[in-house]
């Protein structure tokens, strides 16, 4: 799901054809408002993020169906410019990793993430 | 003994509210910034599925505590705080509504939201006023050198619950008193670590000390303002909560209450007086 993000960030897609293969749900309405608001805005976005996720939760214990990731995502490589105006230097006490939390649901034939909550940075 | 009960009623806010962003977005550089939805909120908070699937309550979120306890959507309005409203039902008995706000539900997950939901039922709960009691009674005149027996009523000092209810589950909150901080009027302060004894003519021996909490004036109050000394005491309770979730500690509840007391000298004893 993040490859799809970040190349639809990247090229100022604001609703990439594939990532409904990845992303269900609120995840995905999630990830197409973001990217939406960002076409928006008309930004350009640069670089990507460094992911860290880990298995917090395997359910149920026999055929499961859900998984549940803890995230540790440093997104300050990840950043947008906007056009037109000058860009704020960033805030380098804000330069921290947040937390993600993402539950990943199997629907009979693909495993698509269904529910995504991305703190503010410094959260993990 | 009965022991009061507490019920307390907390409304949920329920539904989903969608609310469009602005996309006035000036908050740093991160593109991932316009998904966040942390503790204090963010546009990533305002989302919800188009689809309908995995729609807040439903119960394709049963069993999901860590993420699935979190939506951002299970926000609901963003109305104001109401105060916890409490009203007696029966003696002993209240019943409180509160109406919880989008922080406390949106919180970083269910234990979190727990907190929030506990803390405002800690800060709806009633406790009763301590009861003072003394021997001799406060309501006459004490001698000096005759040993005070310091107390609270037993109907004051037991531990109170209340309850709340929320979504997938009950949070209880515990106060149970604790000690007892006395401010004898003479510049005396004593703790006691509980309610004290009470003092049982035929059993106790009123010239002896309280066991527990006591205290003796060796001077008469009749310096004093009024020419009595003021009583008071200030009870601190532990707060506890518990849910299916977890449970912790909360901030200790104080509650108080003052009396006078007259303080002479017997003429029938030989007191030194200055």
């Amino acid at each position: 799901m993040w490859d799809v993000v970040v190349e639809a960030s990247h090229n100022s897609d604001p609703d990439p054809a594939n990532l409904d293969r990845y992303a269900t749900g609120d995840a995905l309405a999630l990830m197409r408002q973001t990217l939406r608001s960002a076409n928006d805005d008309d930004v350009t976005v640069v670089g990507e993020p460094v992911l860290d996720p880990e298995v917090t939760d395997i359910s149920p214990q026999k055929a499961p169906d859900t998984v549940t990731i803890l995230d540790c995502v440093d997104d300050s490589g990840w950043t947008e410019e906007e056009s037109g105006a000058q860009s704020e230097s960033p805030d380098p006490g804000e330069d921290q990793p947040r937390k993600v939390d993402a539950t990943v649901r199997h629907d009979g034939l693909t495993w698509q993430v269904s529910q995504l909550r991305i703190w503010e940075q410094g959260t993990c | 003994m009965l022991r009061r009960r507490v019920v307390l009623v907390l409304l949920t806010v329920s539904g989903v509210t969608v609310v469009p962003i602005p996309s006035a977005w000036a908050d740093g550089p991160e593109f991932l910034g316009r998904a966040e939805c942390g503790t204090h909120g963010g546009p990533g908070c305002n989302v919800s599925a188009e689809s309908g699937q995995d729609a807040p309550g439903s119960a394709a979120q049963g069993g999901d505590n860590s993420g699935g306890g979190a939506e951002p959507e299970s926000g609901g309005s963003s109305q104001a705080a109401a105060e916890p409203n409490c009203e007696q039902v029966a003696p002993g008995e209240q019943e409180c509504e509160t109406t919880l706000t989008e922080e406390d539900l949106g919180a970083e997950d269910v234990i979190v939201s727990a907190v929030a939901v506990a803390e405002d039922a800690r800060d709806a709960m009633e406790l009763p006023q301590p009861e003072i009691a003394t021997s001799p009674a406060a309501e006459q005149p004490v001698l000096v050198q005759v040993p005070v027996w310091l107390w609270i009523d037993e109907d004051t000092w037991r531990p109170e619950t209340a309850r709340a209810e929320v979504p997938g589950g009950a949070v209880s909150v515990t106060a149970t008193p604790d000690q007892a901080r006395w401010s004898m009027g003479d510049d005396t302060t004593l703790t006691c670590d509980g309610p004290g004894v009470p003092y049982v003519a035929g059993r106790h021996d009123p010239a002896a000390a309280s066991p527990e909490c006591g205290h003796t004036y060796t001077r008469a109050s009749t310096a004093q303002p009024g020419e009595v000394y003021d009583l008071g005491v200030e009870v601190a309770w532990e707060v506890t909560w518990e849910s299916s979730e977890g449970g912790g500690e909360l901030d200790p509840l104080v509650t108080t209450a003052a009396a006078e007391v007259e303080v002479v000298e017997s003429h029938g004893l030989v007191e030194p007086t200055r």
